[in-house]
């Protein structure tokens, strides 16, 4: 039973993956430069590959550092996924393409600067 | 004490004489008091006849010695434990009912009127174990847990653990049937032959006695051992026999309680202890389990105060008021350490990273000097170790931190030259900046993620602290991120407890309500920041709380997940190059259906709200739980957070 649904989650993310297989094909320059609003299935991306885990959603830090708004160029970025430093578990290619993480960077880099000022009564 | 079987040996037992005795005093005196009382009572209508009255429609009922030994019993020796039980000060017993002490709970019921020691029902044993855990952590003082010594105890266990890392004292007190000859059907498989041995590795002490006087002397020996630093659980086994049999002779021989104060560090150690730190550029205190009550914290910041030296605190208590500008900071640039009530000292100076290759990393500047205080080294056992690798300290000093601060502060300001006080200045100038930086860097991190949903976890600190800061506020758990102890100022001992000790799950619910139990008194608002996993072991503590009136503000951290073995199977899943897009969510997540705690809490019979998944609807709901708790009663706030 456990098997067949370990099946049906490896099924899902293939065809997920099948969908992003589009995202490769953005040129790596339109990423760095863009600033519009999260994209829904960069979001997604970023919550199925567990970044969320120690980032938070927004990635606005918790367990681990805050990346976003992210102040790393995209290079620097990609080290710290595949040659983390510190305990962050290393994503190799074969699990996270460069097309995937091109799209994690590009959901980090399109969430916003928050308010200055907090409600906070 | 003589047992029942003694007795049948006897032929004609001292039982059956004390009850003959009795037998005829209440013939003659038993209808007189109960006639003179009818009388005295007005008349009740249809209220139920006295005993006179059944007496003289009916006639005198007369039991011989024999039947009277028969059908009852006389001043059974359990009324002796309760009187004992008083006597060690204690206030509450936590218990699941079990036959195996059924003597002692209609003993302290009948014979105590349930008062000091007042009986807490408990759903599980590790609810008991755990209550007693954190009534301790804010009481001071232990109190007693009743359980079956074996289904009870096995069900206990876990906690036990939690208590024994945690230092924290109680006295278990665990029915058993000791002699077969004597037990039922199902008593055989609820007896033991030694029903501690499943906890004999994390508790300091335990007897099984087999008279009543042994018992008593146990109990109290028990309880100075418990209360005696290093702290720690203790148990002791009340045979059911000794229980319902009559106390006789023992009650004469009560023991006398006898506390043992706590030993303080020896005079030259400490004073080499004060030549290093005075000596040091970059001197940093470290401290654990420290702190028993706000003289501690006085005494701590007085020292840091003394050196301007900066205090690391490890939460196992609130040791130092985290608004202090000599509170936090890090160890890797002192070139002196002091820990006090450390577990483990390696941890001090080297980590192990979770990579692959466990190398060990040092952490501490070369050739920094490590001097430590504490009670750990006089009490330890072997199979469960909560230290990490061995460290050559270079003072080490055996003695309780808090008893041995004050001759350490003498020592300090002994040591200081006056020279010195422009230099202390200066430093305490550099860490109070330091300290303003870090606070206000914690309200600028909080803005990041506000408006999320799920929430975050900072902005559930936040309007959590919003919402109690205005009252006389306790917070009775360890939330698992950093932003509370950021933005909370906690600044009183009884406004923490420090966390579980051994991170067994269950604790966090049932130790909350122990908490609560002893501020009830006091009347302080008490938090409990609820983690959704840890309320699935011990749900019934909520019910415990709204029977017994415990005021307590729950608010669930829900992050539908195990996530601390989330993040472990993520971990291995990206190691291993395999199944990093979602595979760990397969047992480490509560979802498919969500749990719908706020119902579960109604269930309780607690007022609750949520799930709240609209980071704006959270403060309106906090405000309205609040006022529920102050009103004395427990509420319940299910919100669904960001997992850290």
């Amino acid at each position: 039973m456990e098997r067949s649904r370990i099946s049906r989650v490896a099924h899902r993310a293939r065809s997920r993956l099948g969908a992003l297989a589009l995202v490769s094909a953005v040129p790596l320059v339109a990423i760095t430069l863009a600033s519009a609003a999260p994209v829904a299935a960069d979001r997604e991306l970023f919550v199925r590959y567990g970044c969320y885990q120690c980032h938070g959603y927004e990635g606005q830090g918790g367990e681990a550092l805050r990346i976003a708004p992210s102040p790393y160029p995209f290079e620097a970025f990609a080290a710290k996924v595949r040659k983390p430093a510190n305990e962050m578990p290393a994503y190799a290619p074969e699990v996270l393409s460069d097309a995937e993480l091109q799209a994690l960077y590009r959901y980090v880099r399109a969430i916003p600067e928050p308010p200055a000022d907090l409600p906070l009564r | 004490m003589t047992t029942r079987k003694d007795e049948r040996s006897d032929g004609v037992s001292r039982r059956a004489f004390l009850a003959g005795a009795s037998v005829a005093g209440v013939a003659l005196t038993g209808a007189d008091s109960a006639e003179a009382q009818s009388a005295a009572e007005p008349a009740a209508g249809a209220a139920s006849p006295s005993g006179a009255q059944l007496a003289r429609e009916h006639g005198a009922i007369e039991y011989t010695a024999q039947e009277r030994e028969r059908y009852f019993v006389d001043d059974p020796g359990s009324d002796l434990m309760v009187d004992l039980i008083k006597s060690l000060d204690i206030d509450y017993v936590t218990m699941n009912a079990g036959s195996s002490f059924r003597g002692l709970h209609e003993s302290i019921l009948n014979y105590g009127g349930n008062k000091k020691p007042e009986i807490i029902t408990c759903v599980h044993e590790e609810q008991s174990v755990a209550m007693a855990h954190g009534y301790a952590k804010v009481a001071g003082k232990p109190i007693v847990v009743a359980c079956h010594g074996t289904v009870g105890i096995q069900h206990a266990a876990m906690a036990v653990y939690n208590a024994w890392v945690d230092r924290v004292p109680m006295v278990i007190v665990a029915g058993n049937y000791l002699d077969g000859d004597e037990r039922r059907v199902l008593e055989w498989i609820h007896a033991a032959q030694d029903c501690i041995q499943p906890i004999r590795d994390y508790i300091k002490w335990d007897d099984a006695p087999t008279s009543l006087q042994s018992f008593n002397e146990s109990l109290v020996r028990a309880h100075k051992i418990a209360t005696t630093v290093p702290m720690g659980p203790v148990a002791i086994v009340a045979d059911s026999t000794v229980q319902e049999a009559p106390a006789g002779a023992a009650r004469n021989a009560l023991p006398r309680p006898s506390h043992t104060r706590p030993p303080r560090g020896d005079d030259a150690a400490l004073a080499e202890a004060a030549r290093l730190l005075v000596a040091a550029e970059s001197p940093v205190i470290v401290a654990d389990r420290v702190a028993h009550d706000q003289a501690g914290v006085d005494l701590l910041v007085e020292l840091a105060e003394t050196l301007q030296a900066p205090v690391v605190s490890r939460r196992g208590r609130m040791n130092f008021p985290n608004s202090h500008y000599l509170n936090g900071g890090a160890t890797s640039q002192a070139d002196v350490i002091l820990g006090l009530e450390l577990s483990d000292t390696w941890g001090l100076v080297s980590t192990v990273p979770d990579r692959v290759t466990r190398e060990a990393v040092r952490i501490a500047k070369p050739g920094v000097k490590l001097v430590t205080i504490g009670t750990g080294d006089l009490f330890l056992k072997s199979n469960y170790q909560n230290f990490q690798r061995y460290y050559g300290v270079d003072l080490a000093i055996a003695g309780d931190a808090q008893a041995s601060l004050p001759a350490l502060i003498d020592a300090v300001r002994k040591a200081q030259p006056r020279s010195a006080h422009a230099a202390l200045q200066a430093r305490g100038e550099r860490l109070r900046k330091a300290h303003a930086q870090r606070r206000e860097d914690a309200q600028r991190a909080m803005r990041y993620g506000w408006d999320a949903s799920p929430i975050s976890t900072a902005r559930l600190s936040a309007e959590i602290w919003n919402a109690v800061r205005g009252h006389d506020w306790a917070l009775v758990s360890e939330p698992l991120f950093p932003s509370l102890h950021e933005i909370w100022e906690i600044d009183k001992h009884y406004q923490y407890i420090g966390g579980s000790g051994g991170a067994g799950m269950g604790y966090g619910a049932p130790a909350a309500v122990g908490a609560a139990l002893a501020h009830r008194e006091a009347r302080r608002l008490v938090v409990n920041v609820q983690k959704d996993g840890d309320l699935m072991y011990c749900p019934g503590a909520l019910w415990t709380a709204v029977h017994h009136d415990i005021p307590l503000l729950s608010v669930m951290h829900n992050n539908r997940a195990y996530h601390q073995e989330l993040m472990h199977v993520q971990r291995m899943a990206a190691r291993r190059r395999r199944g990093v897009d979602g595979s760990a969510r397969i047992g480490t997540t509560l979802e498919d259906p969500f749990i719908d705690y706020a119902t579960l809490a109604k269930g309780m019979g607690m007022w609750s709200a949520g799930p709240i998944e609209d980071p704006a609807k959270l403060a309106p709901v906090l405000r309205e739980a609040v006022a529920v708790v102050a009103s004395g009663k427990p509420a319940f706030v299910d919100v669904v957070c960001q997992p850290r």
